[in-house]
């Protein structure tokens, strides 16, 4: 087991008090199946996956991953597990403005020493971005910038990948190649991904599938 | 701390290199002016420092007249006698042509080797010094200005200050007149034990303490105070840049710093890398800005050491030094500058939660906080400003009254502005109106920093024009008063000199030969006679009391503006014996 959530409960602090969003949430995630979250928009799944990577803790409830209990950890231990444990493809991109995509590309794997330039050609030309290579994020269109975010966090090969809508500024036929390509390249690499989409259609075509309703996970 | 990292972060100032020219130009700019200030100061003072020990031996004790006036030789003999190890020094200004010395007259088998500013200590060097006709021992430049003007030997020596000569006592009590008058007695570090106390020995006599602060120094600490008081405003503003700058770096990698933290860098190592980026481009623009400085006050040294010559007498050399106290002291207040107008970036981006939805309402609840904390500290300053008016006294209670009523208004300022902007925006009905209320207030936050710099930096330059432009009508009417005058009149003695301001202003019964005749109790039946002082003719002269100056017997003073007499001659005009 890479990933499992078990009784996870958050809520967030608002102008009218608090309001709960996840109210018992509980999943496993295998080692390098992958695994589609669905639900609709404004049901937490953003927040589901920025808890499972780290950048979250929730109010109450254990997530393990690799068997570590992360909402122990302080906030040293909680950067080195992002840095080294997990990759989140975000739903904004999050790509640094002022590096040329290659360097953006190999940021995270640089970061937690897992840089290898023959896997990162592949994937860049696996992508479609090795044309782009000097380019800066502004230069580049909503679905080039979604493909390097993409490379960045596969460039790094955690073993579990959280992707945050990765097609979604992406037209139908694109975010079907890119999805081929990423579980692709997460399989042949033994990747467990977690992918938030509210598209069916793509959800169907990954290993498994669960659904969020009023906070926790529909059977 | 990684490099990965910490090379993406500094990619920032090369994909922005106008923010990285503005934040070290800054930077450089503000400490420029701040240590080339400092230089200039430093400079003054040092030479200060330098012209006392080696005119005034101020590294040792001294004998003056509690009145002020001369000494006689027969004290310093009965000093010498009762074994005392002192040293006599008559010194006075002397005019070899159209050229001012100060003449320092030594006695240099008497004088304590340890303030012997010039050396005469060969056989031959003392046979030159006292022999024959003397001999003037001066700096290179001033042995330029006094080619032909006498016949007596130059000798060139380094170190002294311009414009003054060391000479014989002898030579120096002729040339001025003095009949062996002493204007000081320098007193030596080692004294026999067992001597009869100055005091009983020569009563008349006042001690004054080694390395007293020299007069020019005490003169002129105004005058520096003013330019350091400018370098720091000027520096204050140059900090509102670097602020800008940084913060505007901060806001722009907002988004970036996130993205680190998200991709496992820890709050520590960004806070520590945006530390040491903000340490390394203090030290770099600060290096730059003292390299400037260093020019700036190269430029301005020679304005500033004629205004200190003109204003106090005080002798500055018109080249700089460099000082590595200087560089230091540059660097530092580059550093502490920067790191000052970064604390509250930083600080934010220690605060800064790694999801960006979190942000938003905590942002805007901050800025009104933060408003509300900015006018109170702003109330405070202005009324600990209006306190200091009332009670504070002198210069340094008027700076502060100064800086607290500028930084206080300052503050106020973009949290006044935003309570105008909410009245109007309730105010107004119609939505364009209301919108244009509403996204005027949204722009206050980014404008509000450059708002309070304008404003410091405007009354800044109010300020400092009308400061300089009413020292200068002072300066000048003083001059008016004092030195552009026709004519001049040393009087020798206080008769003399009533006799000189009743002429200038009195009418024709006070004319001198009428007081003159009146202190002798005769009654001139002619009132319009005048008697020149030097070859005591008296003669019958023109009803201009201007005329008085021509005696018509060749003994016309010189109409040459002079300031030091000028300077000399106190309230009444006309200058006392000395
Ligand atoms: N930082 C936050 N502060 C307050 N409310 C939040 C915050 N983040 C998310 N929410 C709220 O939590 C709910 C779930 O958000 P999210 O996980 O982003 O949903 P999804 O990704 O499924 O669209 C939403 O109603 C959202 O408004
Ligand atoms: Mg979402």
């Amino acid at each position: 087991m890479i990933l499992s959530l078990s009784d996870i409960k958050k809520s967030y602090q608002t102008a009218e008090g608090r309001t709960p969003v996840l109210g018992g949430v509980s999943f496993v995630l295998a080692r390098g199946e992958s695994l589609a979250l669905t639900g609709e928009s404004g049901s937490g799944k953003s927040t589901v996956l920025h808890l499972a990577g780290g950048l979250d803790k929730p109010d109450s409830g254990t997530i393990l991953v690799n068997g570590r209990d992360i909402t122990k950890l302080d906030d040293v231990g909680r950067a080195d597990f992002r840095r080294t444990d997990v990759g989140v493809i975000f739903q904004q991109f999050n790509l640094i403005p002022s590096l040329d995509v290659r360097a953006n590309v190999s940021f995270h794997a640089k970061l937690a020493r897992r840089f290898d330039p023959l896997w990162e050609g592949e994937l860049v030309e696996a992508l479609g971005i090795d044309q782009l290579l000097r380019r800066y994020p502004e230069q580049l269109s909503g679905g080039q910038q979604q493909r390097v975010a993409i490379g960045r966090t596969l460039a790094a090969r955690p073993p579990l990948v959280l992707a945050d809508e990765p097609t979604g500024n992406l037209d139908e036929r694109t975010a079907d190649t890119v999805l081929d390509i990423m579980l692709r390249l997460t399989k042949s690499a033994g990747i467990a991904l977690l992918l938030v989409t509210h598209s069916r259609r793509l959800a169907d075509r990954l290993d498994r599938r669960i659904t969020l309703t009023s906070g926790k996970i529909a059977a | 701390m990684s490099w990965v990292a910490f090379g993406a972060l500094l990619s920032h100032w090369r994909y922005k290199p106008l923010q990285l020219a503005t934040l070290i130009v800054g930077v450089a700019l503000a400490t420029a002016l701040w240590s080339g200030v400092q230089a200039i100061n430093a400079e003054a003072r040092a030479s200060y420092g330098r012209a006392a020990a080696v005119l005034e031996q101020n590294q040792l004790e001294q004998l003056v007249a509690k009145d002020g006036g001369r000494i006689s030789s027969q004290t310093y003999t009965k000093l010498r006698r009762a074994g005392w190890n002192v040293s006599p020094v008559i010194e006075g200004d002397h005019r070899f042509g159209q050229t001012r010395v100060r003449l320092i007259g030594i006695d240099p088998l008497s004088m304590p080797s340890e303030a012997q500013a010039v050396s005469v200590s060969s056989a031959s060097d003392l046979v030159d010094f006292v022999g024959g006709p003397g001999q003037l021992i001066v700096s290179a430049a001033t042995a330029a200005r006094l080619k032909d003007t006498t016949s007596i030997p130059v000798r060139i020596a380094a170190d002294l200050p311009e414009g003054a000569a060391f000479i014989d006592i002898g030579v120096a009590d002729r040339l001025l007149n003095r009949n062996g008058e002493l204007s000081r007695i320098v007193v030596a570090r080692s004294q026999r034990p067992g001597l009869e106390p100055i005091e009983a020995i020569a009563p008349e006599l006042a001690l004054k303490d080694a390395g007293e602060q020299p007069n020019v120094a005490r003169l002129t600490d105004s005058f520096h105070l003013n330019l350091t008081a400018f370098g720091f405003l000027a520096f204050v503003v140059g900090l509102f840049i670097v602020y800008s700058a940084t913060g505007l770096s901060f806001e722009q990698r907002r988004g970036t710093f996130r993205t680190f933290r998200s991709l496992g860098v820890s709050l520590h190592a960004l806070t520590a890398m945006l530390l040491v980026e903000t340490i390394f481009f203090a030290l770099l623009s600060g290096a730059i800005g003292v390299v400037l400085g260093y020019f700036v006050a190269s430029a301005l040294l020679p304005g500033v050491a004629a205004t200190l010559r003109g204003l106090y007498g005080a002798s500055v050399p018109g080249a700089l030094s460099l000082r590595p106290e200087w560089w230091l002291a540059g660097l530092a207040i580059a550093l502490i500058g920067t790191v000052l107008s970064s604390a509250q970036h930083l600080w934010r981006v220690w605060k800064m939660p790694i999801l960006a939805a979190a942000q938003h309402r905590a942002w805007a609840m901050a800025s009104l906080k933060g408003l509300i904390g900015q006018a109170s500290i702003g109330a405070i300053l202005l009324l600990t400003s209006g306190l200091l008016i009332v009670v504070g006294k002198g210069l340094y209670a008027g700076f502060a009254v100064l800086a607290t009523l500028l930084m206080g208004t300052a503050l106020i300022l973009p949290p006044m502005l935003a309570a105008v902007m909410i009245m109007g925006q309730k105010a107004s009905k119609h939505v364009l109106i209301h919108w244009f209320w509403a996204d005027t207030r949204q722009q206050l936050p980014g404008l509000s920093l450059a708002l309070m710099a304008l404003l410091l930096a405007l009354s800044a330059n109010i300020g400092v024009g009308t400061m300089v432009s009413s020292f200068r009508q002072t300066f000048l009417g003083w001059l008016d008063q004092r030195l552009a005058a026709e004519v001049y009149v040393t009087a020798r003695d206080e008769f003399e000199a009533g006799t000189a301001t009743a002429m200038v202003s009195g009418p024709r019964d006070g004319y001198p030969a009428d007081l003159e005749y009146r202190r002798r109790g005769v009654r001139p039946a002619d009132a319009d006679l005048w008697r020149c002082r030097r070859c005591n003719l008296s003669r019958s002269l023109a009803a201009d009391p201007w005329v008085a100056n021509d005696m018509g017997c060749g003994c016309q003073r010189s109409r040459r503006v002079d300031q030091r007499a000028a300077l000399a001659g106190g309230q009444s005009g006309a200058r006392g014996a000395n």
